[in-house]
């Protein structure tokens, strides 16, 4: 059993970190962090667990209990993240004070009890022997009201990590909700057969342990295909955007050609109503107007080129970050 | 031993999954697919060590290192796809063919050879402790040719991965190309302790293994990196694109501002030519320069209306 624990952390420790190094970038990839912190936890967990499997009396399991509970709440608390960034579901706010709550409760709990609130009354180390003839310690207790309670709450934070999934389906997310849905229920059978374990009697190892070496490699993968999936759509906006600055462009060039071919027109205008003035003195209250208006096109020709002044800067760097 | 082999087997497991789930997305990233293989052997290779080292027979041992040679051999074939992909350099044909042909002739001599590439003869066990925990070590007999052959196609596999590094470096890609660099060099050394515990009749834990183990784990923070960087470019290039589509809006809205300006001074330059008075019969028309002016202008004024309203400012 210690092998596959030790295996769980190398994978948890790993996925913590690849996660993390994705995460943090500009701007930050929350799921991708919050994740990286779950697994970081994950890997703290499947230590303190290791320390009481291998523990060769009561004392020696007890600080590690107390550190699994404390482990283990902010491992709520980090897990309450990732579903909320992975979800994109505004949680209520009761709901998120209630979270919190529990999770100060069982962390207080490692500080006020002698082996956090995981932990009921007659506390005694039991060894388990394993399929590979070596022996590992559980530690059993009678379980009271607290108990009941820590246990709920951790399955209860995962179950929402269930109803998530099933509302990520509806909304059409399909295999994002799906994956959730598939990764967060194992856990919660997990934890709920390891208080029926504990309520029994029974002396089998935390079968929550083994859900959550699916949760990581399972999310891992599906974190892996949104991180493609939305770099794909970052790529699919650049293209859309690039393409609608290219036909902007087209026609700020376009107005621009415009202007240039008012010239010529305008200077003709210009000098034979000049020349006609001179000529035609009687004119002159007709032509008045007529060059007035010459002089307005003139003036609205320079505008034009003001404002393509910045188009130009624009043009003449597109992409540049490409 | 046990926790330090675990923990690799879990590393790369999982390295495996995510830069595979990274790979297989479209379009299909070679790089990250054929690092996802790499590790994916890796992983097996760890687990046969660990078999290795609870082996009570000569003959479990040979098996054991016949099968993490197996594995080997899958790491090494992904590395060939891998290093070409990664460090876009192009090796040549010659050289390519000559490696899977050396891989291949090494996969059936691995297969035929009765104690395979790894071992010339059978190993001599012996029974140890590291930090506490006890371990089957194995004592190897002097290396024959085909052990020589093995080392000599790993040591130039590696130089020429170590190039394709340097070129990468030179190249400009000097974070990717130091890290692969720095990576190969562990491999190596740590590939060298194994020789030299060979070659001494050594009984202490085989390392090689541990060089991977790293090789992997900073190749795939790197190759992590890598796909960071990449989405950080494209999110930067929208951000510029976007800020200069805005600019261009603002430009077309301040043009149409004057579109709607330009309807008036042009009729009347319009009705002052009709009301000018034209020339007399053989005189031709005085006006006509101004006339041929003005119906420019109201050409251009077309062209310009022509221009589509753009929906997306």
């Amino acid at each position: 059993m210690t092998f596959v624990v030790w295996t769980a952390i190398g994978m948890s420790v790993s996925t913590g970190l690849l996660h993390a190094v994705l995460g943090l970038r500009r701007p930050w990839h929350a799921t991708s962090l919050a994740f990286a912190v779950v697994m970081a936890l994950q890997a703290a967990w499947y230590f303190c667990g290791l320390q009481i499997y291998e523990a060769t009396s009561l004392a020696a399991a007890a600080p590690w209990a107390r550190r699994l509970t404390v482990v283990v709440a902010l491992g709520m608390a980090a897990f309450g993240w990732f579903l909320a960034a992975y979800a994109r579901i505004a949680i209520p706010r009761p709901l998120i004070a209630l979270h919190v709550a529990g999770v100060v409760a069982m962390a207080a709990s490692a500080v006020v009890t002698p082996m956090g609130a995981g932990v009921g009354a007659a506390p005694r180390l039991t060894g388990v022997a394993m399929l590979d003839d070596g022996v590992v310690h559980i530690i059993e207790s009678d379980l009271g009201v607290v108990q009941v309670a820590f246990f709920g709450f951790v399955a209860l934070t995962f179950a929402a990590g269930v109803v998530l999934g099933i509302q990520l389906y509806r909304r059409g997310e399909r295999r994002r909700g799906l994956f959730l849905s598939a990764v967060t229920a194992p856990v919660v059978i997990g934890v709920g057969l390891d208080l029926v374990r504990d309520l029994m009697g029974g002396t089998w190892l935390d079968l929550s342990e083994l859900g959550a070496v699916s949760l990581s490699l399972v999310m891992s993968i599906q974190l892996g295909l949104d991180f493609r999936a939305d770099d794909r759509k970052l790529a699919a906006t650049l293209a859309g955007v690039a393409q609608r600055t290219a036909e902007l462009s087209a026609m700020v060039e376009a107005a621009l050609e415009v202007r240039d071919r008012l010239n010529t027109p305008l200077q003709n205008l210009e000098l034979g109503l000049a020349m006609r003035a001179e000529d035609a003195p009687a004119e002159r209250a007709t032509l008045a107007p007529m060059q007035a208006a010459v002089v307005e096109l003139a003036e609205l020709g320079r505008a034009v080129e003001r404002s393509l002044a910045g188009g130009r800067v624009a043009l003449a760097h597109p992409e540049a970050d490409r | 031993m046990t926790p330090v082999l675990c923990v690799a087997l879990g590393m790369a497991i999982s390295a495996a999954v995510l830069h595979g789930a990274l790979g297989l997305g479209r379009p299909i990233a070679r790089t990250y697919l054929s690092f996802a293989f790499i590790m994916a052997c890796l992983a097996p290779h760890l687990y046969f060590e660990l078999e290795l080292y609870r082996v009570t027979t000569p003959e479990a041992a040979v098996a054991a290192v016949r099968y993490q040679l197996f594995c080997m051999f899958g790491v090494f074939a992904g590395v060939l796809v891998f290093i070409p992909a990664y460090t876009r350099v192009r090796l040549p044909r010659l050289v390519v063919a000559a490696y899977w042909s050396g891989l291949a002739l090494l996969f059936v001599a691995n297969l035929w050879a009765p104690y395979g590439v790894w071992l010339s003869g059978p190993p001599t066990l012996v029974r140890s402790t590291f930090r506490g925990e006890p371990y089957t070590g194995m004592i190897v007999p002097p290396m024959g040719p085909l052990q020589v052959a093995l080392v000599l196609y790993y040591t130039s596999y590696l130089v020429i991965a170590f190039g394709c590094a340097v070129s990468m470096y030179r190249r400009g890609a000097r974070q990717a190309g130091l890290a692969l660099a720095v990576a190969l060099v562990l491999v190596f050394a740590f590939a060298v302790v194994d020789v030299v515990r060979d070659s001494v009749g050594g009984a202490w834990p085989y390392v090689s293994e541990f060089g991977l183990v790293s090789w992997g784990v900073v190749m795939s923070v790197q190759l992590a990196f890598a796909v960071r960087a990449q989405a950080e470019a494209v999110v930067r290039a929208v951000e510029r694109i976007e800020a200069q589509r805005v600019q261009l809006c603002a430009i077309l809205a301040a043009l149409r501002t004057l579109d709607h300006d330009l309807d008036r001074p042009l009729r009347t330059l319009e009705q002052g030519l009709a009301a000018l008075p034209a020339g007399g019969p053989g005189q031709g028309d005085p006006l006509g320069r101004e006339r041929r002016a003005v119906t420019r202008l109201g050409e251009l004024r077309r062209t310009w209306r022509l221009a589509p309203s753009p929906s997306e400012c």
